[in-house]
């Protein structure tokens, strides 16, 4: 029944016409003194350099339940107008109670050791990447007394939420689907995988362009209370609808030209990468790809790769070394169809050799580090 | 109560032992009483330093980490000490708010929401595109640090829909680009940091000085030729705290800035 009522929707949104919606509704804004509490300004930079401004003239779709249930909550977002609306929106509900502290994502491990002794958080709501460098940071005693998580505001991979589980063995962990410019669009259950959500009430979610697998562009439709409602607006991530305990469930396999990108016949997916890397952690601590296409010929493209790592301190290999060992391993462990690795593209010449590159700092060249990319300019 | 009799409370409460271990004995005079500094607030784990009745339910506060040469400290501000400060924006305004250190962007931010007003709370990081941003939602005050201000004064992007612009920080804004900026906009600077909040408002003598006015719930005064604070609206009360701000005093009593 879902998927007849999603295909029936016919009109899209992109973040362009939201932009000139969002201009109008700014146009015609008219505030009263009663209403001021409820109005939030909001950008969201998304994962281009180009901000979206987001109007909200009603207070958010913040359930309480999505805040987390401590009483000591310790917000990792890096987002600014997240923490004002997250901060605001303990304010505003009265009947719960909180004390609120806030620590960048990147905080040095000092910081965050200093903080947990003194503040002594129950909660945690956060990006899962800022939550999964908790781990490593701190001692078991000290991560033993989180007893809820909140994780939302960028797609985790199996992997990290897995090992958030494991890090933080007494909390409840929610992952939520969400949005600056769509508020909240869905949350996982308890038998959900890490990449599964429920939609919210309100929210309906259609796939565009599938392909063979079902998989393709993600278009949200919300009765959005307060803002722009959405119908048919392109969010950017890729997914498919998935049946679960008889309900539907959206599954994402992330942004679009990020972590989930199509070449011909072969896949790269940011989980796929994050398995390999993982598997090196000894010595890796972070890694980005980027893939550009380099030539085409007749109607096949051939395509190139940049790993770029940074090294662990504990690993016994010199620069030198680690770049001979990935540029063997890398190949032969990363899959791109399910039956065949990099090292068969590069051998059928659908790849040229990967270059890798052993660097003291990831350069990111977007607002949010983004680990798998394709360069578009190359051609 | 006057404020002597709030010391005395201080010194006498069950809720916290804080002063009544720094000060030891009971104050007599506030002369008398020890400047307490950054330092030694760091010694004292946060929950120990706070004078709030514990067993009256209470709404959500916000605590916030606070680093000075190399010593941290959390401080917590309730409800009613972030509302406290004194700032000229009118009801219904648009508020640009942009600070370097980002915790106390959200405290000046609420500061709006508390008043009737409604901020739009820039990214330091993402200087042009928060620019435009604020020029999008019309924003018509820009509420900013120094340093903020002078980026965005020097790379020209103060936002065309901006007409005032209030300057919160623990130092003032170069005397030469204080004219040039007052010349387009409408200025008001203020003294403030964020382990206190706005301690007063700063005025530009005729004589050229700058001193302040210090705000209704602060006392000021100088010591060896620095601002003590005392702030007493705050879950830890703040008595002859040392800002590190160099000042004297002149003829009418005022503090000036040095």
């Amino acid at each position: 029944m879902y998927l007849l009522l999603f295909a029936i929707i016919s009109c899209m949104q992109n973040k362009e016409e939201l932009r000139q919606l969002v201009a109008q509704q700014i146009d015609k804004l008219s505030i009263s003194a009663k209403d001021t509490q409820k109005y939030r300004c909001m950008h969201t930079s998304g994962t281009t350099a180009s901000p979206l401004q987001v109007l909200y003239t009603q207070r958010p779709d913040w359930n309480p339940v999505f805040l987390g249930t401590g009483t000591k909550t310790l917000m990792l977002f890096g987002s600014k107008p997240l923490r004002l609306d997250f901060i605001k929106t303990f304010f505003d509900h009265k009947t719960i109670h909180s004390d609120i502290c806030f620590l960048n994502g990147n905080a040095a491990a000092l910081r965050v050791k200093y903080i947990f002794k003194e503040f002594q958080p129950n909660s945690l709501v956060g990006t899962p990447t800022s939550i999964f460098n908790l781990i490593r940071q701190l001692g078991s005693q000290e991560r033993n007394i989180i007893r809820s998580i909140v994780l939302a505001g960028e797609l985790g991979s199996s992997i990290i939420c897995r090992d958030i589980k494991k890090g933080f063995p007494l909390a409840v962990v929610t992952n939520m689907y969400v949005s600056t410019e769509t508020g909240i669009l869905g949350v996982s259950c308890d038998s959900c995988l890490f990449n599964e959500y429920h939609p919210v009430k309100g929210v309906a979610f259609s796939i565009q362009e599938v392909d063979d697998s079902g998989v393709g562009g993600i278009l949200v439709t919300k009765n959005n209370k307060g803002c722009l409602n959405l119908s048919g607006y392109t969010i950017g991530d890729r997914g498919l609808l998935k049946s679960h305990n008889g309900k539907i469930v959206l599954s994402i396999l992330g942004r679009s030209g990020y972590d989930y990108i199509k070449l011909g016949g072969l896949l790269l997916v940011r989980e796929e990468l994050d398995r390999v890397v993982g598997n090196l952690k000894k010595h890796i601590v972070d890694y980005k790809v980027t893939v550009k296409t380099v030539a085409i010929k007749g109607k096949q493209q051939l395509y190139s790769m940049q790993l770029y790592v940074t090294q662990t301190n504990s690993s016994v290999l010199s620069k030198k070394e680690l770049e001979t060992y990935l540029l063997d391993i890398f190949p032969r462990e990363l899959f791109v169809t399910p039956n065949s690795t990099l090292q068969d593209a590069i051998a059928e010449h659908i790849f040229s050799p990967i270059t890798v590159s052993v660097v003291p700092k990831i350069q990111y060249n977007t607002p949010k580090p983004q680990k798998l990319s394709m360069d578009t300019t190359s051609l | 109560m006057n404020e002597f009799d709030t010391l005395i409370a201080l010194y006498t409460s069950k809720s916290s032992s804080f002063y009544t271990d720094f000060w030891v004995t009971k104050p007599m005079l506030i002369d008398t009483i020890p400047v307490l500094t950054f330092n030694t607030i760091c010694k004292v784990p946060l929950h120990t330093r706070l004078y709030e009745n514990k067993s009256s339910v209470h709404n959500s506060s916000f605590v916030f980490f606070v680093e000075k040469n190399n010593e941290m400290a959390l401080i917590k501000k309730d409800e009613r000490a972030l509302q406290a400060a004194e700032l000229p924006i009118p009801p219904l305004s648009l508020v640009f708010v942009l600070f370097s250190n980002e915790d106390y962007a959200i405290e000046q931010s609420l500061w709006c929401y508390g008043h009737g007003s409604i901020p739009y709370i820039g990214d330091s990081k993402m200087l042009e595109a928060t620019s435009i941003s604020a020029d999008v939602f019309k924003c018509t005050i820009l509420l900013c640090d120094v340093s903020m201000l002078m980026e965005l004064y020097r790379t020209k992007q103060i936002p065309e829909s901006v007409k005032t612009i209030i300057v919160i920080d623990s130092h003032v804004i170069e005397k030469s680009i204080r004219r040039k900026i007052r010349k387009t906009y409408m200025l008001f600077s203020f003294l403030g940091m964020p382990e206190i909040g706005v301690i007063g408002s700063l005025h530009e003598h005729s004589n050229g000085y700058i001193y302040l006015e210090n705000a209704k719930s602060i006392a000021c005064e100088v010591v060896e030729g620095i601002c003590m604070v005392t702030a007493l609206a705050l879950p830890t009360p703040l008595v002859r705290y040392n800002t590190g701000i160099s000042c004297g005093g002149d003829t009418d009593n005022k503090i000036i800035l040095m």
